[in-house]
């Protein structure tokens, strides 16, 4: 059974689906996008594929080692990942090229107020903020958008671990 | 109607449904004798709960011809319906009549309605007082009602809610008579497949004795059992067909405009004009409450079609007849 045959689609409709989510919460209101519920939601429908995945290769096969339900749910992930990239890519650089700058700007009044609710003095905030501020600003760019995407993977791999442990089905013993 | 079911062994059965009608049962009985000289015949008096003393009345004219005069009496008044479907079900007659105890309807009529429904053929001939004594408070809304439901049931009545009615035996014991559906026995032998439909124009006098039991509810809860009737019969065996039809309509257009106000956003976005979050935009609540309602409409679909499933009557069809090898 080719792992990577039934775990790719399912990658891509975890990132197409991420992106219809993104798409019309831009589209209803653009200052939601850094909502946390928005990222939740799309890392559950992220969890729910790679799940979705390891039942498809396991119905197919009829069992599934933890290795192979690992493989399986990690590459539905990075996949979904490098698709996602590259939609988002789409997004922010086709779609609406201010974006980007309106989600910095909208990230950085976030972390302000955090900031002053910790107490942290106006000094220390405008220190912290400028520092920031261009952290987030990389983020936003092509290179900045592979980069988190490889720490991205990295964060699939360890769920990845647990849906495996969850997902994995030795084959029946013919004593059992 | 069960195939089994055996033909009735007397010609005739009039199913009186009454409520504290004291002052008119022995003269209505006697009139309803005169008419069925020379016929086999029951009177079937179906008390819906009277006060006063009509049970005793139909009592003693039980004693009198107890072959000819039977009754039926309601622990309490459980309407019209229900004292005709007891009627009905208990009626042995090949020919039913239903008419009201209140002597506005005269038995004189009865003979001519039977002949008109076994000459031609028909299933059902309903009454129509064309000449009424009635105010114009009842005259005013039943010709309204009688319009409406002209134009939903198709049938072309002028006066459906006339009380004097002659059916065939296979119609009564073929439909359901709940709730207030009295007003509504034409549509229901219409989509029992009894169809065939006729009217005769019936004398109507003033009533001589007791009170009318119309009253304004009898109007709007007329009209709502309209709907229920005319909704059951297209749909009851496939609510999804409506429930799911009107849903996916308001989905997929709310779903629409959705779309169009997120393109229209996008265009404006390539055209350098302001782009609006459609959470600032009205429509988009329209949207939104439409893609909701119609997810609900799709929802009470299903919820139909279980319950629908669940009847034991679901794949009860009306057979005709049967050719078989056997």
């Amino acid at each position: 059974m080719n792992k990577i045959s039934v775990a790719a689609p399912h990658g891509v409709y975890a990132a197409l689906g991420s992106f219809v989510l993104m798409l019309a919460v831009y589209l209803i209101q653009s200052e939601w996008m850094v909502e946390w519920w928005v990222s939740l939601s799309s890392t559950a429908l992220n969890l729910v594929f790679m799940f979705v995945a390891c039942s498809a290769f396991r119905k197919a096969q009829g069992t599934a080692t933890f290795g192979e339900a690992w493989t399986v749910s990690m590459v539905a992930s990075g996949v979904a990942a490098l698709v996602g990239m590259l939609l988002s890519m789409v997004l922010f650089f086709v779609i609406d090229p201010s974006l980007p700058q309106l989600l910095v700007d909208l990230s950085m009044d976030q972390s302000r107020e955090m900031m002053e609710s910790f107490g942290m003095s106006g000094a220390m905030v405008e220190m912290q903020l400028d520092e920031a501020r261009k952290q987030v600003e990389a983020a936003f760019t092509p290179g900045g958008m592979a980069k988190n995407t490889v720490w991205a993977m990295a964060f699939w791999a360890v769920l990845s671990l647990v849906v495996a442990a969850i997902m994995k089905r030795a084959p029946k013993s013919e004593f059992a | 109607m069960s195939m089994s079911q055996h033909e009735p062994n007397l010609d005739v059965s009039v199913v009186v449904p009454l409520l504290d009608e004291q002052d008119s049962l022995k003269e209505l009985r006697q009139r309803i004798g005169e008419a069925m000289a020379g016929l086999s015949y029951e009177v079937i008096f179906v008390d819906d709960g009277s006060r006063d003393e009509s049970w005793n009345i139909i009592e003693g004219l039980h004693g009198a011809t107890p072959q000819e005069v039977k009754g039926i009496r309601f622990a309490r008044n459980y309407g019209k319906s229900a004292a005709l479907q007891k009627g009905f079900e208990a009626a042995q007659g090949r020919v039913v009549f239903t008419m009201d105890a209140d002597l506005q309807d005269d038995p004189k009529e009865l003979p001519a309605m039977r002949q008109q429904l076994l000459d031609g053929g028909l299933d059902l001939v309903s009454g129509w007082k064309k000449k009424r004594h009635d105010p114009l408070s009842k005259t005013i809304p039943t010709k309204l009602y009688n319009w409406a439901t002209r134009r939903v049931s198709g049938i072309q009545l002028h006066d459906f809610n006339c009380g004097l009615k002659c059916y065939r035996w296979q119609v009564v014991k073929a439909i359901e008579v709940q709730g207030e559906m009295h007003r509504y026995i034409p549509m229901l032998s219409k989509m029992a497949g009894f169809d065939r439909i006729g009217e005769k124009v019936v004398t109507h006098h003033a009533r001589p004795y007791g009170t009318s039991k119309f009253g304004l509810e009898r109007f709007t809860n007329g009209l709502l059992d309209l709907m229920t009737v005319g909704f059951m019969g297209r749909f009851g065996r496939k609510p999804m067909h409506f429930f799911g039809l009107v849903g996916m309509l308001m989905f997929l257009s709310s779903a629409g405009l959705f779309l169009a106000m997120g393109g229209y956003k996008l265009w404006a976005l390539q055209t350098g004009q302001e782009a609006k979050n459609l959470a600032d935009l009205s429509w988009f609540y329209v949207a939104l409450t439409g893609m909701v309602l119609g997810a609900q409409f799709f929802l009470a679909g299903f919820l139909a079609e279980m319950v629908s499933r669940n009847d034991p009557k679901r794949t009860d069809y009306r057979v005709m007849k049967t050719l078989s090898g056997q």
